[in-house]
């Protein structure tokens, strides 16, 4: 996918103007949040359970390195291929050789973050190779040629009225904006897609150090048949993705499917487990890991930043950012989106490519709240900030807007008068005052009559004891 | 006995976690099995089944059942795999059945789960392809939750790294404004009969 993250302000108001697309998000992300509260108040020691999780995942993280090799010498054991990518470009061009390898035309994939990261459809449909989108939302945006908007429902912003319309157009069907015929038509549709391919193609929601098992977690059951219905399986798996045991999934689920869809744990969890055994009936006879790195091994070499690879993408923190709210997925131009998409997109890309994105938010603090790993997201976005001031990113006059800022704060004296001064001279001068951007859509408000200073230094008497 | 009311217990924590997401858990006396089976299939349209003849279906005599209650042809996959075998017509078989019968090696109360592993299951996609499926698990194989299957594992030394699949519920998606629609890719209706419960009281 092709990043529009620096046209982040440009393009806002469009995004904002788009009233259809605004509710459908807004209701969306409501409904989740709800959900979501609802099965975690079933949990009394919720946050004991973040606890173990962020511990968990900051020691795999510390060592992440050995934990790799041996993640893939447990799957190499299994009869699996295991390669590795250092970006985009090298995991493709590793895709592509195992689908020539194998004489692959046709490809069922089902729902994964990092191939759109790497743009694997595109890179293998210029191929010549045909890629069907398994998953429903996916596929609904697949036909639609749009991005996704969300990390766990795609086509949120998309109204059953435009599906509709969509699927009549593309797969020549009568008018239907019924959910369950819609769904009912796809399945169908994507029924035969998955008999003809001839590889399946998945990502990983875990990969488990001590197995070398990866383990995909879904509510369709499309993930599953891209694993095990075509002869060739291959996973793409972020090198952050692992935990430890087969053990740990217990927790991870609970803490995944509750705060992602509301769900205690989601219809299909499947531990894929490698080549079809002779025994089998079914399975794949060829597996394939291509491990993608793409710029997270830059993260290990920052401290703060370390911390957003405990992510384990539930989508929890979109859903309750006031600011995902309000412009939605699309806006934040690239894959990952809301807070945890405005702390790595700027990593993954680089900072210049994406360096409005960690001032798309309030600091409310809600997604830190909500995430069950335990990411200070708020934190981290106000790290990313402070690494685009520091790099002269940000705009000149902010800048000098903040180098003034700091000298006032730093003495107490100066940073009392300036109060007390505007007070004074928009009493004398009865002006309406104007801040750029901020007043173009509101009045700046009065002044009080006196400061807050003023006003904490008075005793009951109303006296003034101010210095 | 304690342990009766435990699996009594157990059943109706399953069969109502598993109401919740549409699908239907009832307990049966390996005895009535015939009745209830003919039951489950009266009322839905189930002309082609392909079922798992794993060596627990085999001693309750599935076939036997299904030869009296059922007009229709049966296909049943023997637990040992044959030599020759062909795939693809396998596949076609099972994306074009109507209802498929297994068993499941573990029922987890807590989530109405229902877990398969690969090497007591070797088919991985009769559980996945048709429409309906029907799952016929003793009432022994009823477990609280995920640490307890734990705890099975340890005991037995049974593989804990084997292809384990956690099926709960129908499959589903709200892609479409968030409306629950079941069946998108993987089973629409899912029944399961849990056999020789001991009910409390
Ligand atoms: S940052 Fe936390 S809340 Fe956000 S998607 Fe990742 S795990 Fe979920």
């Amino acid at each position: 996918m092709i990043p529009r993250t620096k046209q982040f302000k440009k393009e806002l108001p469009q995004h904002l103007k788009n009233r259809v697309m605004r509710e459908n998000i807004a209701r969306a992300a409501w409904l989740s949040v709800q959900k979501r509260n609802e099965r975690v108040a079933e949990i009394p020691e919720w946050e004991e359970l973040r606890e173990k999780a962020s511990r968990i995942k900051r020691e795999v993280i510390e060592h992440l390195w050995e934990n790799l090799d041996i993640f893939q010498e447990n799957a190499g054991k299994r009869g699996i291929e295991v390669f590795r990518a250092a970006d985009a470009a090298e995991a493709n061009r590793l895709a592509e050789d195992i689908a020539r390898k194998h004489g692959i035309k046709r490809i069922a994939k089902s729902k994964s973050m990092l191939t759109e990261e790497i743009g694997f459809n595109d890179y293998m449909q210029e191929k010549g190779l045909e890629v069907v989108e398994t998953d429903l939302g996916e596929y609904i945006i697949q036909l639609a040629g749009e991005a996704p908007s969300h990390l766990t429902a795609p086509a949120l912003h998309k109204s059953r009225r435009e599906i509709g319309r969509l699927f009549q157009e593309k797969l020549n069907v009568p008018y239907s904006e019924n959910p369950e015929e819609l769904t009912a038509l796809a399945r169908q549709v994507l029924r035969e897609k998955f008999l003809a391919a001839d590889m399946g193609v998945t990502g990983a929601n875990f990969g488990i150090i001590e197995s070398g098992q990866i383990v995909v977690v879904e509510n369709e059951g499309n993930a599953r048949m891209c694993a095990a219905l075509p002869n060739v399986h291959l996973a793409f798996i972020g090198i952050e993705r692992l935990i430890p045991r087969v053990y740990d999934l217990d927790l991870f689920l609970t803490l995944l499917c509750r705060s992602a869809t509301g769900q205690k744990i989601t219809s299909f969890v499947s531990l894929i487990n490698g080549p079809r055994p002779p025994h089998a009936y079914d399975g794949p006879e060829k597996v394939y890991y291509i491990l993608v790195d793409n710029r997270r091994s830059s993260f290990l070499q920052d401290e703060q930043l370390k911390q957003a690879l405990y992510c384990i993408r539930c989508g929890a923190c979109y859903n309750v950012c006031p600011v995902y709210q309000n412009i939605g997925g699309h806006a934040y131009g690239w894959v990952y989106q809301g807070p945890i998409g405005a702390v790595i997109t700027p990593q993954l890309l680089g900072l210049p490519e994406a360096k409005d994105l960690p001032f798309a938010s309030s600091l409310c603090g809600a997604c830190s709240e909500t995430c069950p790993v335990k990411i200070p997201l708020h934190r981290l976005l106000l790290y990313q900030r402070r690494r685009i001031v520091e790099e002269s990113l940000s705009a000149g006059v902010e800048k000098a807007a903040f180098k003034v800022f700091a000298a006032l704060a730093r003495s107490p004296k100066l940073f009392a008068a300036p109060g007390r001064w505007i007070g004074r001279l928009q009493r004398l001068l009865p002006l309406q005052l104007r801040a750029p951007g901020w007043s173009k859509s509101r009045e700046l408000p009065q002044p009080a009559k006196q400061t807050f200073r003023e006003w904490w230094g008075k005793d009951a008497d109303g006296v003034i004891h101010g210095r | 006995m304690a342990g009766d009311a435990r699996s009594g217990g157990l059943f109706e924590e399953f069969q109502r976690e598993l109401k919740k997401l549409g699908g239907e858990a009832r307990a049966v006396e390996s005895a009535k099995l015939g009745e209830e089976v003919s039951r489950c299939l009266s009322g839905e349209k189930a002309e082609r089944i392909v079922g798992y003849l794993s060596p627990y279906l085999a001693a309750l005599k599935i076939e036997q059942i299904f030869r009296e209650i059922h007009r229709g042809e049966v296909e049943w996959l023997p637990a040992a795999r044959p030599a020759h075998f062909d795939m693809a017509a396998h596949r076609r078989r099972l994306a074009e059945a109507d209802l498929a019968v297994t068993s499941a090696d573990f029922l987890l109360a807590r989530t109405a789960t229902a877990v398969f592993s690969l090497k007591h299951h070797p088919s991985g996609l009769l559980t996945l392809l048709p429409p309906s499926l029907l799952v016929i698990a003793p009432a022994e194989r009823l477990l609280a939750d995920f640490p307890a299957l734990q705890a099975i594992f340890d005991r037995s030394g049974e593989d804990r790294e084997s292809n384990l699949v956690f099926f709960t519920g129908p499959s589903r998606t709200a892609d479409i404004e968030k409306t629950l629609v079941l069946g998108v890719h993987g089973p629409k209706k899912l029944t399961v009969l849990v056999v020789d419960v001991e009910l409390n009281g």
